[in-house]
């Protein structure tokens, strides 16, 4: 069996697997984009810039207290998915965590360039209304997203629970973000999973005291794909771009340009 | 302690109303006395007038000259189902003394000559209809209180020798007005049906129904689902020959032992579509299962629309997709059908600077007509996450009106390395509030890049001990 032969051969089997696995056709198309995570060549996937529709993604961050950069991560991750054709963002979150966490507060959505009007709101009792609620704004054709807040580790969402929001979504090109909290990450179906914490902010102009844009230290754990990598990331106007702590700092960089930009930011922190 | 309310035995056995429980007793001495329980009386009157309206919809429970008011029910178009008034009135009163229950009832053109005839009509005309028109002379023959009139006006009348409502036709309207007030030819009028009088339906009147009697009772929450599928067909058929939809879909179930459960759905734009309009209803009725109580069965639905409004039909576009609009508002009626109107709602945007009223949740459906706000001054930061309640924290800071330096919140410290501010928020004065302070918020980072919104409540010369408060975070 010759080269081509057998890169032929894989293709299909991989091909296969996707159909059985019932994986959304963007994902195969971030698996053929290939390139991901070196950084030179231009047509590289970019996977917080370009996040395609109809996938689960879980957005992990440590504390109850880093919810502010959760949702933003989250809600800057779906953002591009909104279109005129599908308005609405739906947010969930259970009602008693709205004491620990708080409300998403719509005169500061503006910061991350999405209307007030595009967010629903949905406050439910139970993980499993919850749940249900989602499923059912998956089926919607109106909705870009479905973004759940769920702190702790309720018994109802478990594997099961994340399949069948993720099945739902690959049939129907809506997104799913789970904003979820702690540090333990159980088992999921997600697609995609991401670890954000807060990062500090860059400097704003005129004003040495005060913090600039909303930064987030990301990585990518795990995705269906097989991509990984990690960011510090920056909300610009009109999305995330990534910053180069080590240029900022006016460090020499690696010849190699192996260093993977959160180390350095790592470092920067302790030092 | 004196008797209040008296069934056919005890009046035959010589007793009567106001008389004291003592000498009740004594003439009587197996009387059976329960004592007075007005509140639970008032409820289960208004049970028994709410499920009248399988009847005719329009019920209300009017007056107070009777202990616990009178049940007055509007029968307009509705005695032909019946086989006309009189058969109407039979079974309303049959279906009621089959209860075990006293009755008495009639039917005028007004309330007042109505009341009269059930009250004051004489054996032979209890129970009678009167035709359009006959009030003056039915009610002349009968005694001045048929008017409903106080205690003090019919003694009044009667130290005058008015003793019969006949006796007052005629009479120099402005002599009775100077003496009696203006209560008692209001009355007269009311009676007479010269005077209009409003009643007040119990229950929300739906401009359409579809209905459905069962010979045999029905218990099975299946079998109401079955029937809501049913009915929910024929009144948007209904709907859809008028070219109408509607927005309030009110469920009512009539049980056998008379009580009525009444349930109501809000579509978050006007519909005629059956399955939608059924499945609203299932999730609402899943919603109350453990309060779902057939009794001894049912053995009426209805179901009714409200808020009715013209719905042309709409053409879809060859090229065109589903309606995203309408695809949206069918989500958020399942949604809420299941877990109330509270459970989805949007931000709207109200003029004020005080933050936590600035922004309200507003449910989706059923939304207010006023005009949207525009978004507050976007320059100010705000927060992407809000507690709906300040959390105390102590802060330190570098000098007694400046910025945070350190926080205490939820037990864990924090250093903070960048702050902006103050925003200055005053207090709205002209709102009522005890001593409310100016506030002074400040966006603080700490040194991981958390960011927090704080605000001191109170200047220091407001306030000896100003307070520190997190009120949100930012991303």
């Amino acid at each position: 069996m010759n080269d081509a032969q057998r890169s032929g051969t894989l293709a299909r089997l991989k091909d296969r697997i996707a159909k059985l696995e019932n994986r959304p056709v963007a994902a195969g198309a971030i698996a053929s984009a290939g390139g991901f995570g070196t950084r030179r060549g231009a047509a590289r996937f970019v996977p917080w810039r370009q996040a395609p529709a109809g996938l689960v993604h879980e957005v992990w961050t440590g504390n109850l207290r880093d919810a502010g950069a959760g949702l933003g991560f989250a809600l800057g991750l779906v953002r591009p998915l909104l279109t005129p054709a599908r308005p609405a963002i739906v947010w969930l979150q259970r009602q008693f965590e709205a004491a620990e966490t708080g409300l998403a507060y719509g005169a500061g959505l503006a910061v991350l360039g999405i209307e007030p009007e595009a967010i629903v709101i949905g406050r439910m009792k139970q993980t499993g209304e919850l749940l249900w609620a989602a499923e059912e704004a998956l089926g919607c054709t109106g909705v870009a997203a479905v973004v759940a807040d769920i702190a702790g580790y309720p018994r109802a969402l478990d594997f099961t629970a994340t399949r069948r929001l993720a099945l739902r979504a690959a049939r129907t090109g809506v997104s799913v973000v789970l904003v979820r909290y702690g540090p333990e990450k159980p088992a999921s179906a997600a697609f995609m999973r991401w670890q954000v914490s807060p990062a500090p902010s860059g400097k704003r102009a005129f004003d040495e005291r005060a913090g600039g844009a909303a930064r987030f230290a990301v990585s990518l754990e795990r995705s269906g794909s097989g991509l990984r990598g990690n960011w510090l990331l920056e909300w610009q106007d009109d999305g995330f771009g990534e910053i180069d702590a080590d240029a900022e700092r006016g460090a020499r960089k690696a010849a190699s340009g192996a260093v993977v930009p959160v180390l350095g930011h790592r470092l920067s922190r302790t030092a | 302690m004196r008797l209040k309310a008296l069934n056919r035995a005890a009046l035959e056995a010589g007793l009567g109303e106001g008389q004291t429980l003592a000498d009740a007793r004594a003439l009587c001495p197996n009387l059976v006395s329960r004592p007075m329980d007005r509140g639970r009386l008032m409820e289960a009157f208004g049970e028994l007038a709410d499920w009248l309206s399988a009847f005719s919809p329009l019920v209300a429970i009017h007056g107070v000259v009777a202990p616990m008011g009178d049940i007055v029910m509007d029968i307009t178009g509705v005695s032909h189902l019946f086989g006309g008034e009189a058969g109407l009135l039979k079974e309303v009163t049959a279906r009621l003394e089959g209860e075990g229950l006293s009755v008495s009832g009639a039917i005028a053109d007004s309330v007042g000559a109505a009341w009269a005839l059930s009250r004051f009509g004489k054996s032979e005309t209890l129970g009678r209809v009167l035709a359009p028109g006959g009030e003056e002379e039915a009610l002349a023959e009968l005694p001045v209180m048929a008017l409903r009139l106080d205690e003090e006006t019919s003694a009044g009348l009667a130290t005058m020798g008015l003793k019969r409502v006949g006796q007052l036709y005629g009479r120099d309207r402005r002599a009775l007005k100077a003496r009696f007030g203006e209560g008692l030819l209001v009355r007269l009028d009311q009676a007479l049906g010269i005077a209009g009088e409003r009643i007040v339906p119990r229950l929300p009147a739906p401009e359409r129904v579809a209905e459905r009697r069962f010979g045999e009772p029905i218990g099975l929450v299946d079998d109401v689902l079955a029937t809501i599928a049913d009915l929910a067909r024929r009144l948007c058929a209904e709907l859809e020959a008028a070219r109408e939809g509607a927005q309030t879909f009110h469920l009512f179930l009539y049980r056998v032992d008379h009580k009525l459960m009444h349930l109501a759905v809000n579509a978050a734009s006007a519909t005629r579509e059956a399955p939608h309009v059924a499945r609203l209803i299932a999730h609402r009725l899943e919603r109350l299962q453990t309060d779902f109580d057939a009794g001894f069965g049912i053995d009426m639905m209805r179901l009714g629309a409200t808020s009715v409004s013209r719905l042309d039909e709409t053409q879809l576009g060859v090229f065109e997709g589903a309606d995203t609009r309408l695809d949206l508002d069918r989500f958020y009626d399942r949604v809420t059908s299941r877990f109330g109107p509270a459970a989805l709602s949007r931000s709207k945007f109200a003029d004020t600077h005080i933050p936590e009223r600035a922004v309200t949740l507003e449910p989706v459906v059923a939304r207010t007509g006023d005009a949207p706000q525009a978004m507050p001054d976007a320059t100010q930061p705000r927060p992407l996450r809000l507690l709906p309640v300040p959390e105390e924290v102590t802060v330190v800071a570098e000098v007694p009106e400046g910025p945070p330096g350190r926080m205490q919140w939820r037990r864990v410290s924090y250093r903070f390395s960048r702050v902006s501010g103050p925003e200055r928020i005053g207090v709205e004065w002209w709102r009522p509030g005890e001593g409310a302070l100016t506030r002074d918020y400040y966006v603080a980072e700490d040194d991981e890049g958390r960011r927090f919104w704080l605000f001191r409540e109170g200047l220091y010369d407001e306030t000896r001990q100003p307070r520190w408060f997190v009120h949100g975070f930012f991303a």
